[in-house]
């Protein structure tokens, strides 16, 4: 330690760097807690992380394993024989890996099964898992410890550094906590045996100090690790007592949790969404959340493409995202997951979004959908309407209840196709009795479009009178007829049953308006009563004309005032918005008037897009194509999408021409806003077409060759060089991190520790330097110690000593002294 | 400790979250267990601290300048519940120049003793003095923290040299009336006898015993020095407020102290010690040594007329009064020379600047990095 003098004043009182005479306890007694606090460590570890995932390893093997290691390694701290030991416990871990690679490779995959086994049980997601040899019970459990075991010895080694050479709570807590990590992030416990052992250990290391410290001015000085007084072991009996009490105080098949911490926890929950909802405002349209605010400013939008879309057909398309079927206001969410529960019993494992494809592929054509998703969020995967794909043939998604195709943000594939049927929209007949109908025609003649059944008219009264609702109750509510049931084939059978319960269901739940607003939709946009009812297609074609020449598209709307309605502000003062607006809106008068209906969020292609790019080809979509709409139930049909934004493309319905209002194709307004980054959704059809061109390459599919032998020899050399290096910077930080120590620790210690490793040299056949002993024994013993340039002096002779041992000693015992001392 | 308080904090914040989130037993248990461990944390510290005690200790009583010396700090600790940790803070400070050092020493969980021992060397003389300010024992976390009591504080004199000086003893240091005063008829007839002699008493220095006499009495008699007033020579000793200044005093005065010890010269030091002189008389080793000591421990004294109340209270017929000071005006140099009543009178001005000195036939400079060739100019 160097001589500190102070600059700013004449000083004459020079001081060192202090020295812990003596103090601290026994030395013994000292490894010994450090050997108890390492089982601890080990064996806490290794029995949690197998208790967690039910591993078949042998437990009782392995807490052998941990105290046989800690042992060793305990003994090698205190012989000073740690390094070696490492290096051959190495060694012997390579060979047994080696020698044993089938039954380690068999039991690494064991484990893995058993930890995606635990992550599938215990989360909604589904976990791959590897196939392994036929083994029985023994040789899995044989197996899978001695791959647990393997596993085991590098980590012995990494806490027994952080217990014996640094005595640092941190670092071991680095150590082991990701082996608890591992099982907590899926909620899954570990035994509580172990969890103990690993809570004592971390305490113990958190309470037990390492070393005496002096601060003198700004300078900050540190002695090496004490010894610990043989309390400590009081301590720690006294930890492990206290964990024991509030095990048996308080068993865990007694614990019950208070009920407010749960509703704190609720509470927590709802405050963080809605601040992540404040922050992330261009999440509006990507449906990556179970809500969606619409009083979220539009302005998000950067211009950059997150989807590419295919098509093998030229038609339009909606890519539905979120769906939203409770209105609070301000906001679209999902109905709540108990709402859903009877009628999973009911449609016995069809998903209601395949229900469309039901239908058959005999009597509509299938269009296949690819898409690549290249900027949006992973957690939603766009799906066409009619989706004929089942959960079965796409592992992949969570088909959520009727809403939308969730994906895993880790998981979800980036690249997906799908089949939709192409239905063409001559089925839309409001009516299930005609629908069957028509289908069977259909199915008789195995021709969709030989359907000749006539649209009936004045089923669907616009006004929401009562007679109107009981209208529409029956036309939602009622089976087909037992006899035309009996004569439909399968799958179209059970296809109308479970229609049946569906839109039973659909006219219980997606019909909720609020009083207030209902009444004012009806007045604003059906005054008077409506003596006549009209088609289904027709009553769609109207809200759409109507909610779409109500008000005027602009992106600048203005913001809701703070406690009012969002779309009664919007239908009865603002009379401005955009695609969100007129899609709430239009959700909201169908439902006044007794059509199920509810607010989807996606994306929308317009079929010129489509064609243009080809089968082959692919469309870019950018984030500011992000679309809301409405859709409607129809009964005998499934869902269909409401384009209610002024200029926004809909799906052809041509149906009954006498009746039927032409479909307000031509944009009322077009928005002249510029396709700029600030812009929010666009309609479709206005919208100059990201044209897909040629040079796009569709991601080229892996080919299913292995890499060739030149590779796998440059990797492995590669490997090796790597190796190293790794090694050599392994031994130079050594080397450095020693010469620093020599440095900061006081003269005398110093050069105490430099004597130690010349005996180091001396092992290996060289001399010992009598000017070091010489200064190690004035150190050690003498009453002033040395002098800073002795300890120079004594630095010099070490590299002297390892010098002469250099140049005498064989190549091999080179090297060996270059690896072990460095 | 606060940043210890932060991180506990937010572990128990992690922690409660935890509990949250986590419905499992385990967040419970894990929870109520980082609420326990501080409560276990400082009823171990109520049980240990009550035990632990800490003193200075120093390695010397006296050491030369530059010459290496320690402060031992033992900290004590019950056994069955030693202390988790004992923070310490000390000061190291120098009577004679006011510097002073801080340090924070920190002992970790022990057992019975530990002892940190803070090596030192000072450069400079004076009385350096290791305190303990404060000792605290904090808990295992280091969230709590109890006083611990502090017991004894070190103290180490860094002497100045003892060589004497190369100065000019002459045979004339003796006042004329001192030589005529002594007795011819004295035992002895020695011409350097003092003007009293009495019995020994307890306590007497053994340099003060009359052999000569005691051989003929059969008793040990003793020289006894008379009234302070009577002493041929003086000096004033006048410390400033700079170390360097402080120590080139000591320096001088040692050295020419212990000239007159050497050739058995007593003399008399004056010293100003609060609003008064103090004043103290010597003709050995050991005499100096304790007039050294003393002038080592005296801190830096407030701005008073030490040459006036000299001259009011001291000032009687004297052969040479010595003046150490570390300035000295030209006014006060000439009223010293005028009132004076000394046969004769030497300014030495210690480790003043070039700029700063008198230029007088009794001025001397004394400069710290020629102290010889300085003093050799002395004549006593």
């Amino acid at each position: 330690m160097k001589w500190k003098k102070r600059h700013e004043t004449y000083s004459a009182l020079f001081m060192q760097a202090p020295e812990v005479r003596q103090g601290g306890g026994h030395g013994w007694g000292s490894l010994l807690i450090g050997c108890l606090l390492l089982f601890l460590g080990l064996a806490g570890t290794a029995w949690a992380f197998v208790s967690s995932f039910a591993l078949p390893a042998h437990l009782p093997l392995l807490l052998a394993l941990a105290a046989c290691l800690s042992l060793l390694l305990t003994a090698g701290y205190r012989w000073r024989f740690a390094d070696i030991l490492l290096f051959l416990l190495s060694a012997a871990l390579c060979l047994f890996l080696w020698r044993f690679q089938g039954e380690i490779v068999q039991g690494f995959l064991c484990t893995v099964n058993c930890i995606t086994k635990a992550y599938t049980e215990n989360s909604p997601f589904e976990f791959p898992t590897f196939l392994v040899e036929e083994m029985t019970d023994l040789e899995r459990q044989r197996c899978c410890t001695m791959f647990v075991g393997a596993c085991m010895v590098p980590v012995a080694g990494a806490l027994s550094w952080a217990v014996f050479r640094r005595r640092s709570f941190v670092c071991a807590f680095v150590f082991t906590f990701p082996f608890l990590l591992a099982a907590l992030m899926f909620t899954i416990t570990p035994n509580l045996c172990a969890m103990a052992m690993l809570l004592v250990f971390w305490a113990g290391l958190a309470f037990l100090p390492s070393r005496a410290r002096c601060c003198v001015g700004k300078q900050n000085f540190s002695s090496g690790i004490q010894r610990l007084p043989a309390a400590s072991f009081l301590m720690l009996t006294l930890m492990a007592g206290v964990v024991s009490l509030l095990l048996f105080a308080i068993p865990a098949e007694e614990y019950q949790r208070p009920e407010q911490v749960d509703d704190l926890r609720v509470s927590l929950e709802t405050t963080g969404q809605r601040l992540v909802e404040q922050v992330t405002n261009s999440l509006l349209f990507s449906g990556s959340r179970d809500q969606a605010n619409l009083e979220n400013q539009t302005d998000g939008f950067s211009g950059k493409t997150v989807l590419e879309v295919q098509s093998s057909r030229g038609t339009d398309l909606r890519l539905r995202g979120f769906t939203g079927s409770v209105y609070n206001g301000s906001s679209w969410s999902q109905l709540p997951q108990d709402e859903y529960a009877l009628l999973e019993e009911s449609l016995a494992g069809t998903s209601p979004l395949n229900l469309s494809g039901f239908l058959g592929k005999d009597l509509f054509s299938s269009i296949r959908v690819s898409v690549r998703n290249v900027g949006a969020s992973r957690e939603i995967l766009y799906a066409p309407y009619a989706l004929a794909t089942t959960p079965e043939e796409f592992p992949e998604a969570d088909y959520v209840h009727d809403s939308f195709l969730r994906g895993d943000w880790l998981t979800a594939p980036l690249e997906y196709s799908m089949d939709c049927l192409d239905v063409q929209s001559s089925f839309l007949y409001g009516d299930r009795e005609l629908a069957a109908e028509a289908y069977l025609q259909c199915v008789q003649t195995n021709d969709p479009s030989s359907q000749e059944l006539p649209f009936p008219e004045g089923l669907y009264y616009l006004d929401g009178s009562e007679y109107a609702r009981e209208e529409m109750r029956k036309l939602y509510c009622t089976p087909v007829p037992d006899d035309l049931l009996a004569a439909l084939p399968e799958p179209l059978h059970t296809w109308m049953e479970e229609e049946t319960e569906y839109s039973t269901f659909v006219y219980d739940h997606y019909l909720d308006v609020p009083e207030d607003l209902k009444e004012t939709l009806l007045d604003s946009f059906y005054p008077g009563a409506q003596s006549e009812g009209l088609p289904f297609d027709n009553v769609i074609s109207q809200v759409e004309l109507m909610v779409s020449t109500s008000a005027t598209y602009s992106l600048d709307a203005p913001q809701t005032p703070q406690g009012e309605d969002f779309i009664e502000y919007f239908v009865t003062e603002s009379h401005e918005g955009y695609c969100v607006h007129f899609a709430s809106t239009a959700v909201m008068l169908l439902r006044s008037m007794g059509i199920p209906a509810r607010y989807v969020e996606g994306f929308a292609l317009s079929w010129d897009e489509l064609e243009e790019a080809g089968p082959e080809g692919w469309v870019e979509v950018k984030d500011s194509r992000s679309h809301a709409w409405a859709e409607a139930y129809c009964p005998g049909f499934g869902w269909v999408p409401v384009e209610a934004t002024p200029g926004g493309g809909t799906v052809p319905m041509v149906s009954n021409e006498t009746e039927s209002e032409p479909v307000s194709s031509e944009p009322e307004e077009l928005s002249s806003a510029p396709e700029e980054a600030s812009s929010a959704s666009q309609p479709v059809s206005s919208h100059p077409v990201q044209e897909n061109s040629s040079s796009l390459m569709s991601y080229a599919e892996q080919e299913e060759e292995g890499a060739s032998p030149v590779w796998q020899v440059l990797l492995c050399v590669l490997g090796v060089i790597l190796f190293c290096a790794l090694l050599v910077l392994l031994f130079l930080l050594r080397r450095s991190l020693r010469e620093k120590r020599y440095l900061r620790l006081p003269a005398n210690r110093s050069v105490a520790l430099m004597y130690r490793h010349a005996l180091g040299a001396v092992r290996f056949g060289s001399e010992m330097e009598p000017r070091l002993r010489e200064l190690a024994e004035k150190a050690k013993f003498s009453r002033n110690g040395v002098t800073e340039e002795e300890r120079r002096e004594a630095r010099s002779l070490l590299t002297q000593v390892y010098g002469k041992a250099a140049q005498k000693l064989p190549l091999w015992k080179r090297v060996l002294l270059f690896l072990w001392k460095g | 400790m606060w940043g210890r308080r932060l991180a506990y904090l937010a572990v128990l914040a992690a922690g409660g979250l935890f509990f949250i989130f986590f419905r499992g037993y385990l967040s419970y248990l894990v929870f109520l267990f980082l609420l326990i461990l501080p409560v276990l944390s400082f009823v171990w510290l109520l049980l240990s601290f009550r035990f632990a005690g800490v003193r200075a200790q120093a390695s010397k009583a006296a050491v030369e300048k530059k010459e290496p010396f320690s402060f031992m700090i033992r900290a004590k600790s019950s056994r069955l519940f030693p202390i988790p940790c004992l923070r310490v803070t000390i000061e190291i400070s120098n009577a004679l120049g006011g510097e002073t050092e801080r340090e924070l020493l920190s002992f970790p969980f022990f057992a019975g003793e530990a002892v940190m021992e803070q090596p030192c060397r000072s450069a400079c003389c004076g009385k350096l003095s290791c305190t303990v300010r404060r000792a605290r024992g904090l808990d295992f976390l280091r969230l709590f923290s109890l006083p611990v009591r502090v017991k004894e504080s070190a103290a180490v004199f860094v002497l100045p040299s003892r060589t004497p000086a190369p100065a000019a003893v002459t045979e004339n240091c003796l006042l004329p009336d001192f030589a005529e005063l002594s007795l011819p008829t004295a035992p002895g007839n020695d011409p350097s006898d003092p003007f009293d002699v009495r019995s020994y008493q307890p306590g007497d220095p053994l340099s003060r015993i009359h052999w000569k006499l005691s051989a003929k009495q059969g008793e040990w008699i003793v020289r006894e020095g008379g009234s302070s007033a009577e002493r041929s020579i003086r000096f004033l000793v006048e410390c400033g407020s700079q170390l360097l200044e402080n120590d080139c005093i000591m320096e001088t005065f040692s050295r020419l102290a212990f000239l007159l010890v050497e050739h058995g010269i007593p003399a008399q030091v004056f010293w100003p010690e609060d609003a008064e002189l103090g004043s103290q008389g010597f003709d050995g080793e050991e005499e100096a040594s304790e007039i050294l000591e003393v002038l080592l421990s005296r801190s830096v004294p407030p701005a008073f007329p030490v040459l006036e109340l000299f001259r009011e209270e001291h000032w009687k017929k004297c052969a040479h009064l010595i003046y150490i000071t570390p300035k000295c005006s030209p006014e006060r140099l000439t009223g010293l020379l005028e009132a004076g009543n000394a046969e004769r009178v030497t300014v030495l001005l210690c480790g003043t600047k070039q700029e700063q000195e008198i230029s007088h036939d009794v001025v001397i400079p004394v400069r710290p990095d020629r102290l010889d060739d300085c003093l050799a100019e002395v004549e006593l």
